[in-house]
C-alpha cells in the first residue's frame, strides 16, 4: 500500500475540567489510504468529532501521534498547525459556518487569502470550485439568501478551493432536508471518486455512511472496527 | 403595573462588563466636568466675595491698585469726607495703602508676580475674616512681612522665619495670615511707610467704610465730582468682582466642553442599552405576554440606563472629591498681573450637579433603546430572532 | 489590502452600534481638538520667537517695574554693540478703545528702529515716513484695523488701566505680517509721544534688541545683567521665546490641565470603543474558530480585530476633524475673539489627534483581540451560533 494519508497511532484524549478527568478517546489506531473515503459512526459522545478535530489539527491529543500527508502533527506550533491546515485540510461543518457578511464568492475565496495568489488567480480557483459544486449563478448572494443545501455546497467549495490533501466533514448532512442531503452526498462521492480526494466523514446517518468506501465504529472512545 | 426592578437589576449584572465600561465612561465625563467647574468656581470664590459690602476703594480712574498713585494730601482729603464711618474715638475708618508688584520665584521653579501690600493701622479693621495663623503682624521700620496662606503655598521663601529677597532688599517674614479664601491670601503685607520708602512710591489706594448704602453712593458722587482730586471710588466688592474675567471664561469653556463630552457619553450609554434590548428580546416578549404594558417596559429600560448614569455620576463625584478638591493652584490676575492663588473647590452642590447631569445623560441615552424595547412585537421576539 | 473587505463588513455588521460608537468618539475627539488648539494658540508666540534672535531686557523684579533711561546709553555702548544691535524702547500700554471689551495689544515704541528689529512686520516706506512726521501717529496691523473698521487718518484715543494718560492717536497706515498673521493684531505708537504725555518722566517698560547671532545671546545676558546686578534696578535679559513663556507660566499650569483633559478624553474614548469591539468579538466566537480552522493563524486573528478597533477610532477622528477644520480654519470661528483672535487647527494638533486615535483604537481592541486569538479552536466551535 502507498504511504497512508492519515496515520493515527495510540491516540488518547482526556479533558480536564476542574479536577475531574474525562476520557473521550482511548488508544485509537487508524490509517486512511490516499483517495479513500471513510465514514466514522457511533453514538453521540463516542468521541468521533473529537477524533476528527485531532486529525484536522484543531485540537491536540493527550497521548499518541498523528501524521497527515506525511507530516507529524505532534511537535507543531500553533502557527505551523495553521499553515498545515491551510495547505492540507478542507473542513466541512454541520452548520456550514459561512461568514455571514461575505458573499458566496468571498466565502470561497477566504482560504485563498492566506496564499500568495493574485486576485485574478484567486478568482479562477474560486470559480472552478463553485463550478464543481454547481453554484456559479449565486456567487453574489449572502448566506442568508441561500437555502441550507446551497450554503453547505458553498462550504464544500470553500473546503476544496485550496486543493487540500484530505476533506474532513463533521455531520455534513445533519442539518439538511432529504433532497439537499442527497445532493451533498453525491457531491462528496464525486469529489472522492472523480477527484481522488480522501474523505473522512463523521455521521450518525447510515445512508451517508453507505456512500463511503469504509466505515469505522467508535464507541465510548474506542474503535470497535478499524 | 410597573416591572419589578429586580428584573432590571439582575439583567444588568449579567452584562456587567459592558455596564461597568459605560459607568466608567460616564464617571470620566463627570469628573472632567467637575474638574473644570471646580477650577472656575475656585477662581471665582477668591474674587467674588472679597471686599466688605460697605467698603469703597479709591484709586486713579481706571487704574488698579498696582498702578494707581495717591498722595498724602489727597488721601487725607478723602478720609475727611462726609459719610465715612467713624470708630469709637471718632476717627474715620479709612486706610491708606500701597500695592507693589515684585517678581518672585514660585515653588514650581518658574517666576511670577507677587503682590506686596503696605498696610496701616486700619487695614485689618476694614477687612473681614482675616486672622493671624502664626507669628505676628509686621512692625514698622524693620523690613518685616506677614505672608498670606495662598502666597506661601505658591511662592518660595515666604514661611515664617524666611528672609526673602524682594525688590532689591532682604525682608523677614514674621507672620502668616489667612482670610477665608479671599484674594488677600495671595498677598504679602508689610508696613506702609516701609514700602513707601523702599519702593519710592506714593500711596496707591485709599479704602474707606461708608456708614450705610446711601452714604456709599454719596461718597462715590462726591469723589467723582471733585475735579481737583482726579480719583474714582468703587465699591470694594465690585472692584474685585470685575477682575474675574478669567474665571468667567473658564466657566464658559468648561460648560461647552462639558456639553460636548456629555453627548459623547450619551452615545456610549445608548450603545449599551441597544445591546441590552437586543439581547433580551425574548424576555421582553415574555413579560408582555405576562401582561406588562409597553409603557412599563420602556420606562423600566429608561430607569435602568438612568441608574447606570447615576452610578457613573456618583463614582465621578467621589473621585473628584477625593482627588480634585483642595488642589491649590493659581493664575495671573489679568488686571494686576499678580498671582492669585485659589483652591479647586468640589462643593457638595457641585457633586450633586454632576450626579444629576450623569443621570440625565444615562436616561437620555436610554430613551431610544427603551422606545425600541417597548415596540417589540411579541410574536417577532418569541420566534427567537 | 485583501482583508479590508472582511474587516469593514464586520465593523458595519451592526450599523447602529458602529454609528453610535463613532458618533460618541467624534464628540470626544472634538473636545480634544479644541483644547489642543487652545494650547497651541497660547504657545504660538513662543514658536514664532524661535525664528529670530531677539532679546528683551526687563526689570528682574518683573515687568511691572520700569527701567531707568540711563541704561540706554550702556546698551548702545561698545561692549554691548559687539554682540547686539537694533536697540528699541518698548512700553506695553495695555489700553482699549472705547469699551473694555475692545482690548488689544497696543505698545509705545521707538519708531525709527522698529522696521529693522521687527523685520517680519512689513511697513511700507510711505507709512514709515508719515509715522516719523506725526508725533501722535500709530501704525496698525491690517487685520486689527479691519476688525475695528479703522481707516488711515482716523483719530482714536486709548484708555488704559496701567497709565493715567489718554493718548490721542492718528492712524498713519497699516502693516502686514505675511509670515505670522497673529502679529497683525497689534498697534504701535511712538515712545516719545507717550513720554511727552507722562511729562518727560522717561519711564521705560522694556528694552528690546537683536543679538548679532544665536551665540551672542548668552554673552549679552552676561554683559547686561552683570552690569546692572548691583544697581538699584537690576535686570533680567531673556530671549523672546523666554519672554513669551513668562506669560504662559503666569497663567498657571495650562499644560498640566490640557494634558489631564487629553488623557481623560483618550481613556473615555478607548473605553467606549473597547465596549463595542468586545461586543462584536463576543458575537463572532464561532466565526473566529472557523477562520482558524481554515488556517488563519492567531496572529492574523489578532491583526483583524486590532485593525477593526483602529478603523473605528480613525473614522471617529475624521468626522470631527473635518468639522473642526471647517469651523475654525475655513469659517474662522473663534470661541472667544478677544482672547483668541486666531483659532486655527495646526498640523501639530492633527498629528496629536491621529496619535490619540491610533493608540485608543489599538488599546480598545487589544483585550478582545487577545482573548479571541487565544481561545481554543474547539471551544470556539462548540459555541452555539
Amino acid at each position: 500500500m502507498a504511504e497512508p494519508v492519515v496515520s493515527v497511532r495510540g491516540v488518547a484524549k482526556i479533558y480536564r475540567r476542574d479536577s475531574q478527568e474525562i476520557p473521550v478517546l482511548e488508544n485509537i489506531d487508524l490509517t486512511v489510504a490516499p483517495g479513500e473515503s471513510v465514514a466514522m459512526m457511533g453514538p453521540s459522545g463516542s468521541g468521533k468529532t473529537t477524533l476528527l478535530n485531532l486529525i484536522a489539527g484543531i485540537d491536540r491529543p493527550t497521548r499518541g501521534s498523528i501524521e497527515v500527508a506525511g507530516q507529524a502533527l505532534d511537535g507543531m506550533s500553533e502557527r505551523e498547525l495553521a499553515k498545515f491546515r491551510s495547505r492540507h485540510i478542507g473542513f466541512i461543518f454541520q452548520l456550514y459556518n459561512l461568514i455571514p457578511v461575505l458573499t458566496a464568492f468571498e466565502n470561497v475565496e477566504l482560504p485563498l487569502l492566506l496564499t500568495r495568489l493574485s486576485k485574478a488567480e484567486r478568482r479562477t480557483h474560486v470559480m472552478t470550485a463553485l463550478d464543481v459544486v454547481g453554484l456559479t449563478d449565486r456567487i453574489a448572494h449572502y448566506p442568508r439568501q441561500l437555502s441550507g443545501g446551497q450554503e453547505q455546497r458553498v462550504a464544500i467549495a470553500r473546503a476544496i478551493v485550496t486543493d487540500p490533501t484530505i476533506l474532513l466533514a463533521d455531520e455534513p448532512t445533519g442539518d439538511l432536508d432529504k433532497r439537499s442531503e442527497e445532493e451533498v452526498l453525491i457531491l462528496l462521492k464525486r469529489l472522492n471518486r472523480e477527484f481522488k480526494k480522501a474523505i473522512i466523514m463523521v455521521t450518525h446517518d447510515p445512508k451517508a455512511a453507505a456512500s463511503a468506501q469504509r466505515t469505522v465504529m467508535l464507541e465510548k472512545g474506542a474503535l470497535v472496527t478499524a | 403595573m410597573a416591572i419589578p426592578l429586580k428584573y432590571n437589576a439582575r439583567s444588568m449584572w449579567v452584562r456587567w462588563i459592558s455596564t461597568i465600561m459605560v459607568i466608567v465612561v460616564i464617571a470620566g465625563v463627570t469628573t472632567i466636568l467637575i474638574f473644570w467647574t471646580a477650577m472656575g468656581t475656585g477662581l471665582e470664590k477668591t474674587l467674588v466675595g472679597t471686599g466688605h459690602p460697605l467698603n469703597l476703594i479709591v484709586l486713579r480712574p481706571r487704574q488698579t491698585e498696582t498702578t494707581s498713585a495717591i498722595d498724602r494730601a489727597q488721601a487725607t482729603d478723602i478720609a475727611a469726607l462726609e459719610g465715612i464711618q467713624k470708630d469709637a474715638r471718632g476717627e474715620p475708618l479709612a486706610s491708606f495703602e500701597l500695592v507693589a508688584v515684585a517678581g518672585h520665584l514660585m515653588v514650581n521653579g518658574k517666576k511670577s508676580n507677587l503682590a506686596v501690600r503696605g498696610i496701616g493701622p486700619r487695614s485689618l479693621e476694614l477687612r473681614d475674616g482675616l486672622h493671624l495663623t502664626a507669628g505676628r503682624w509686621p512692625n514698622p521700620g524693620l523690613g518685616e512681612l506677614a505672608a498670606g496662606k495662598g502666597a506661601q503655598r505658591r511662592f518660595k521663601e515666604l514661611n515664617v522665619g524666611d528672609r526673602p529677597f524682594i525688590r532689591g532688599r532682604q525682608w523677614t517674614v514674621v507672620g502668616s495670615f489667612e482670610a477665608g479664601g479671599q484674594a488677600y491670601e495671595s498677598e504679602v503685607w508689610g508696613d506702609i511707610e516701609d514700602l513707601k520708602t523702599q519702593f519710592k512710591r506714593d500711596y496707591s489706594t485709599v479704602i474707606v467704610r461708608a456708614r450705610d448704602a446711601n452714604s456709599m453712593d454719596n461718597i462715590i458722587r462726591l469723589i467723582a465730582a471733585d475735579k481737583r482730586l482726579q480719583l474714582e471710588a468703587r465699591p470694594h466688592a465690585e472692584y474685585y468682582r470685575s477682575q474675574n474675567q478669567s474665571g468667567e471664561m473658564m466657566k464658559g469653556i468648561g460648560f461647552m466642553i462639558g456639553i460636548v463630552m456629555a453627548i459623547g457619553a450619551l452615545f456610549g450609554a445608548a450603545n449599551m442599552m441597544y445591546a441590552a434590548v437586543a439581547s433580551r428580546k425574548r424576555e421582553i416578549a415574555t413579560l408582555r405576554v405576562l401582561g406588562f404594558g409597553r409603557l412599563a417596559i420602556g420606562f423600566s429600560f429608561i430607569l435602568e440606563s438612568a441608574f447606570v448614569g447615576f452610578c457613573g455620576g456618583v463614582l465621578g463625584a467621589i473621585v473628584s472629591r477625593i482627588f480634585i478638591d483642595g488642589i491649590t493652584s493659581g493664575t495671573a490676575n489679568w488686571e494686576t498681573f499678580t498671582d492669585l492663588s485659589f483652591n479647586f473647590r468640589v462643593t457638595p452642590e457641585l457633586m450633586v450637579s454632576g450626579v444629576i447631569m450623569a443621570v440625565f445623560v444615562g436616561a437620555l441615552g436610554g430613551l431610544f433603546p427603551a422606545w425600541r424595547a417597548s415596540r417589540t412585537t411579541i410574536a417577532h421576539a418569541l420566534r427567537g430572532l | 489590502m485583501k482583508y479590508l473587505r472582511l474587516i469593514l463588513r464586520n465593523a458595519l455588521r451592526n450599523k447602529l452600534r458602529t454609528g453610535l460608537t463613532v458618533g460618541g468618539t467624534a464628540f470626544l475627539m472634538f473636545v480634544l481638538l479644541f483644547i489642543s488648539t487652545a494650547l497651541t494658540e497660547m504657545e504660538a508666540w513662543e514658536g514664532e520667537a524661535a525664528k529670530h534672535d531677539r532679546i528683551a531686557i526687563q526689570h528682574s523684579s518683573g515687568l511691572a517695574n520700569p527701567l531707568p533711561i540711563e541704561l540706554e546709553n550702556f546698551l548702545r555702548g561698545e561692549e554691548v554693540s559687539r554682540h547686539g544691535h537694533q536697540l528699541q524702547k518698548m512700553n506695553w500700554f495695555g489700553g482699549w478703545w472705547q469699551d473694555r471689551s475692545n482690548w488689544f495689544a497696543n505698545l509705545a515704541v521707538d519708531h525709527p528702529i522698529h522696521r529693522e528689529l521687527w523685520s517680519e512686520q512689513k511697513i511700507p516706506d510711505d507709512v514709515q515716513a508719515r509715522w516719523a512726521e506725526v508725533k501722535s501717529g500709530a501704525i496698525v496691523g491690517k487685520a486689527l484695523a479691519e476688525k475695528f473698521g479703522w481707516k488711515v487718518g482716523q483719530r482714536i484715543s486709548l484708555l488704559s488701566n496701567l497709565y493715567s494718560c489718554v493718548p490721542e492717536l492718528e492712524i498713519v497706515g497699516y502693516f502686514t505680517v505675511p509670515s505670522d498673521i497673529r502679529q497683525e493684531q497689534q498697534l504701535f505708537f511712538r515712545w516719545d509721544y507717550l513720554d511727552e504725555l507722562m511729562n518727560g518722566r522717561k519711564i521705560v517698560g522694556t528694552y528690546w534688541m537683536s543679538a548679532r547671532s544665536a551665540a551672542d545671546v548668552p554673552k549679552l545676558k552676561e554683559i547686561i545683567d552683570g552690569h546692572t546686578r548691583n544697581s538699584s534696578d537690576p535686570t533680567e535679559t531673556v530671549t523672546e521665546k523666554e519672554f513669551a513663556a513668562q506669560f504662559m507660566a503666569m497663567m498657571g499650569n495650562i499644560k498640566g490641565v490640557v494634558f489631564f483633559i487629553v488623557v481623560g478624553v483618550m481613556l473615555i474614548m478607548t473605553l467606549m470603543t473597547a465596549n463595542t469591539v468586545a461586543m462584536s468579538a463576543r458575537e463572532r466566537v464561532t466565526e473566529v474558530a472557523v477562520l482558524r480552522t481554515l488556517g488563519f493563524t492567531q496572529g492574523k486573528i489578532l491583526f483583524l480585530i486590532l485593525t477593526e478597533g483602529l478603523l473605528l477610532s480613525l473614522v471617529g477622528l475624521l468626522v470631527p476633524l473635518s468639522g473642526a477644520l471647517l469651523l475654525f480654519n475655513v469659517w474662522k470661528v473663534s470661541p472667544n475673539p478677544q482672547w483668541f483672535p486666531y483659532f486655527f487647527i495646526e498640523p501639530g494638533t492633527i498629528v496629536l489627534a491621529a496619535g490619540v486615535a491610533l493608540v485608543s483604537g489599538l488599546l480598545a481592541a487589544s483585550i478582545p483581540a487577545w482573548l479571541s486569538a487565544r481561545r481554543k479552536i474547539v471551544d470556539g466551535l462548540r459555541q452555539v451560533v
